[in-house]
């Protein structure tokens, strides 16, 4: 069975295991129907007495009735619905005996094994070699290595996926319908490798230029390196205080922000050519591009104070006087002036816009259109390509997890 | 309708005609007419009321059929999915014991080789031995991926 066969099998596994879960969401759909068909006849019911011109005390008798059909019609979906789970919960522990015994002796064999897997792929990270025999390193070690990694994984990720469903039968035996325990993720995997291969602080330290077998695998697999720049994120989310609004602003991005920019940095430099492979990853360059996020006050600032210093320089009238550099040097200093002010306008605008929907009064409009103007138009632009920006990095975040459950 | 019809019939009259007769035989006519006409009025609207009455009970047993095949849909909905879990759990009773043997001699394949691998020596720099190491280690793999998808596959279908 080749790679992509096994990948698309892991990849059923999450949505085929549902395949017991989608039942029981149908079984829910069809309660709700009935529940709403209750409801249905209960509106006419209490329609029926405004149309038949029924008196006061006829109208009040039949808002009673059809207010009952629809709770007593909730009632009868909600039992009917326990009565269908509970019909398939002995065929689910059915299941659950046949399954079981393979399942418990494959996890056994495999945690016997697990250690033999961890000693074979710390040995293949832990290959040493200089840069001019890369190529050797590559014909002679990389395969041995990718394919310790792989054992490795895949050993460690379907242990997740043992525990996980022997979890969930145990839940069913007890006559639960789920365990209630998060699926199997590849990430918990994933990072006892990088743990075993480097640290971000390492990785991106410029007087640690060892090549390893580590190194080419964090390089060549997209899913390592995803884990690192995840883990960082996640790291960071857990000692935040307060989660802040603005992306830019939050610990997480930019703990990220500051491992991209080193290795960015790195990979300028000439003599630092340990990383190149891992240069070459589309992780990096997306994370790269993710990363210019800045906070909005200098987002502002930097377009605001352009536009105002181009302004105040082609109405400047030092420029007959003294020249153009005259001309700039006197631009400059009313032109952030200026650009600061209506940076903090700005601010206050897109607060009340984010934040207050309901008390946008006519004040907020006249502002608004107040800067837009004074801006020529480029607030409102400034606004949109910024928050644009802040759901780039959002869905970035999100890829990177699509990419470690690859 | 009718009392206009009464008095454009009145304007028609001539001149030399007796008005306070004219006046004394429509006059009762109109009345009668304006009676006629509320009591028609009446009618309409009882028609109209009873219509959607009507319509109002046809629609409640439209509704309350529409219930009683929705409750038999998912009797019946679950009847199959019941008779689905049937065939499913006898398919993994069969197979089980199949995959039981497979799982047994794959694993003795694997630790053997496992233990090949790791008694070689991995600081030997012999171009011949590090390719037929990296040899067993693949084979490893192609072996762990072999087991792997199968019990994936007995899990899953």
């Amino acid at each position: 069975m080749n790679n992509q066969q096994s990948k698309a099998l892991y990849e059923n596994f999450n949505s085929q295991l549902s395949v017991i879960e989608q039942d029981m969401a149908e079984i829910a759909q069809m309660a709700a129907t009935v529940s709403d068909k209750f409801n249905g006849l209960g509106e006419n019911i209490q329609n029926f007495a405004a149309i038949a011109g029924f008196g006061r005390k006829g109208h009040a008798a039949a808002h009673i009735i059809g207010g009952a059909v629809k709770i007593l019609g909730d009632v009868y979906a909600e039992l009917k619905k326990e009565d269908a789970l509970k019909k398939l919960l002995p065929k689910k522990v059915e299941i659950a005996e046949a399954k079981a015994g393979i399942i418990q002796n494959y996890r056994q064999l495999l945690e016997s094994q697990k250690e033999k897997y961890h000693s074979l792929l710390h040995e293949q990270i832990t290959v040493e070699f200089k840069e001019e025999n890369r190529l050797e390193y590559q014909e002679l070690y990389a395969e041995s290595a990718q394919n310790s990694y792989s054992i490795y994984v895949r050993s460690l990720y379907i242990i997740e996926i043992c525990n996980y469903m022997m979890a969930e039968f145990d839940a069913w035996k007890m006559g639960k319908h789920e365990s209630g325990l998060p699926k199997p993720d590849k990430a918990i995997v994933l990072e006892e490798v990088v743990a075993m291969i480097t640290t971000p602080e390492s990785l991106c330290d410029p007087n640690n230029t060892k090549l390893t077998g580590g190194i080419y695998l964090l390089s060549k697999n997209e899913p390592l390196f995803a884990t690192v720049l995840n883990k960082l994120h996640v790291n960071a989310i857990t000692t935040e205080n307060k989660k802040a609004k603005r992306v830019a602003d939050r610990k997480s991005f930019s703990e990220v922000k500051k491992f991209i920019r080193q290795l960015k940095k790195m990979e300028r430099s000439k003599d630092l050519t340990h990383l190149d492979w891992l240069y070459a990853l589309p992780t990096f360059h997306q994370a790269v591009k993710s990363c210019k996020l800045t906070p909005l006050f200098l987002y502002l600032l930097k377009y605001y104070s352009i536009l105002y210093f181009l302004l105040f320089l082609f109405n400047s009238s030092s420029f007959e006087q003294d020249g153009l550099i005259g001309a700039i040097s006197t631009s400059i200093i009313p032109s952030l002036a200026v650009a600061v002010v209506a940076v903090i306008f700005s601010l206050l605008i897109f607060r009340i816009y984010e934040n207050d929907e309901a008390g946008r009064g006519l004040w907020y409009y006249i502002f608004f259109l107040t800067f837009t103007v004074l801006t020529l138009g480029l607030m409102p632009i400034a606004f949109k390509r910024y928050l644009a920006k802040e759901k780039d990095y959002e869905n970035f975040l999100i890829q990177l997890k699509v990419k470690i459950n690859e | 309708m009718i009392i206009n019809k009464i008095q454009m019939n009145q304007n028609q009259k001539t001149p030399t005609e007796n008005p306070d007769y004219s006046v004394l035989q429509f006059g009762g006519a109109q009345q009668a007419m304006q009676n006629v006409d509320m009591a028609l009025q009446r009618l309409h609207n009882i028609t109209a009321v009873g219509q959607d009455i009507t319509n109002k009970i046809a629609q409640t047993v439209i509704e309350v059929k529409q219930i009683q095949f929705a409750m038999q849909q998912m009797d019946s909905q679950v009847e199959i999915m019941c008779k689905e879990y049937d065939m499913r759990i006898e398919k993994y009773k069969l197979s089980a014991q199949m995959i039981q043997s497979q799982l047994t001699s794959y694993s003795g394949q694997m630790d053997q080789l496992l233990k090949t691998i790791l008694d070689m020596d991995p600081s030997n720099k012999d171009q011949d031995y590090i390719r037929s190491r990296s040899e067993l280690i693949s084979l490893l793999n192609s072996t762990s991926a072999n087991i792997s998808n199968m019990f994936m596959n007995f899990i899953i279908y």
